[in-house]
């Protein structure tokens, strides 16, 4: 008889970066993984052995038996994918996954940029600038807020008449898009979006979301 | 009907190079970015952020260039462009097609937008702000032809795949 073969996800996180958003995922899935910390101050994320995993050398990444990959909204989608049966996503080739695909997206292409724009040029402590040496730019963590402030609006339009981005049902765009308010929410560029910051605040009631999160 | 809402070449092009893989029918409108066609309120409806692309059908509209891709391949499975759902093979999928708008386009639109489109006075904060924090995760431009390693994501590829050496034939977006 051979043994069982043993399912480990591995996640590679640092919390609260954006790896947050596969523990979520993980979290709300209820699957079973184990994490690994990549401490991004004491630069492991540059090692060798971490680069073989992301070259990039960012949070996160996942390993299973079967794969590994990185790109934290790639990531989601294909948990997401692999658990048919907890409905975060809607049926594969319907209307109702374009938009799906398109707020998935939407974060990652276009949030989480200004955002960070913003934070880099205001929050970030200078000795971890980069390039090393680095100075914030007023012009450049303005370029963020207003950048910020033009998909904030979108977001608050479709969010003001509904629960969550696709309607009533919870999905994974809730998760990854998120995530990108609870950024928002840290550097404070959130504070002018009542809209977002209430869907944020009831996103923070979830078990799930607690578990992540550490609340 | 099938809309395509586009101005060659910028990243609408993803989407008309997916719709003729797939032998779609579709319809094309060329929304001048020269000329704000992309503010005018009636393309603002279709994409809040005015910018291309869009993509409009009977039953959605959507925008996000690698979303509309995902959407059309998943549509036509029977072109086999995507691997299939819950696979290893669909995690790579996925993968790339998101590195694709996370991390290539803001590194090579840092470099087109400074170096091909601004003009050597701009304003632009990018520009003035050149060698020093860039926009996003370390990557930074010099006035240098760039180089494997100029950028923290490139220092694994080797020089070739990175040199920008396409001729920027198109037309110029004003600052």
């Amino acid at each position: 008889m051979t043994p069982p073969r043993t399912q480990t996800t591995e996640l590679y996180e640092w919390p609260p970066t954006r790896s947050q958003r596969e523990k979520w995922a993980l979290e709300e899935l209820g699957i079973d993984y184990s994490s690994h910390l990549v401490d991004l101050q004491n630069g492991q994320q540059d090692s060798g052995a971490y680069l073989a995993l992301q070259p990039l050398g960012v949070v996160p990444a996942l390993k299973t038996a079967d794969y590994a990959m990185f790109e934290s909204v790639a990531i989601v989608l294909q948990l997401i994918d692999e658990h048919p049966a907890k409905n975060l996503a809607p049926a594969v080739g319907s209307p109702e996954r374009a938009s799906y695909y398109q707020w998935c997206v939407f974060a990652c292409a276009e949030l989480d940029s200004p955002i960070m724009m913003f934070f880099d040029n205001t929050m970030r402590p200078l000795a971890h600038m980069r390039p090393a040496g680095a100075q914030h730019d007023s012009a450049l963590a303005e370029r963020g807020r207003s950048d910020f402030a033009a998909r904030a609006q979108i977001l608050s339009a479709v969010l003001g008449d509904r629960d969550y981005l696709l309607g009533r049902e919870f999905s994974g765009a809730d998760i990854l898009v998120g995530h990108s308010c609870f950024m928002a929410g840290v550097t404070g560029l959130i504070g002018d979006y009542p809209v977002l910051e209430a869907d944020h605040a009831r996103l923070q009631q979830r078990p799930a979301y607690q578990r992540a999160y550490g609340h | 009907m099938k809309e395509l809402f586009e101005f060659p070449p910028t990243r609408s092009n993803r989407t008309k190079w997916a719709l003729e893989e797939l032998g779609v029918d579709y319809t094309s409108h060329v929304v001048s970015l020269p000329n704000g066609e992309n503010n005018a309120a009636n393309y603002k409806a279709i994409h809040p952020l005015g910018v291309v692309p869009a993509y409009r059908t009977a039953t959605f509209t959507i925008f996000e260039s690698v979303a509309i891709v995902l959407q059309l391949l998943d549509e036509h499975p029977a072109a086999g462009l995507a691997p299939a759902i819950g696979s290893p093979e669909r995690a790579a999928y996925y993968q790339w097609s998101v590195f694709s708008c996370c991390e290539l386009d803001p590194a090579l639109f840092d470099v087109m937008s400074t170096r091909c489109i601004c003009r050597p006075n701009s304003a632009c904060p990018r520009l003035r702000n050149a060698g020093g924090t860039g926009s996003r995760r370390g990557v930074r431009f010099s006035q240098t032809p760039l180089k494997a390693g100029t950028t923290s994501w490139a220092r694994h590829f080797p020089a070739p795949t990175l040199r920008w050496d396409i001729p920027v034939t198109g037309r110029r977006i004003p600052d």
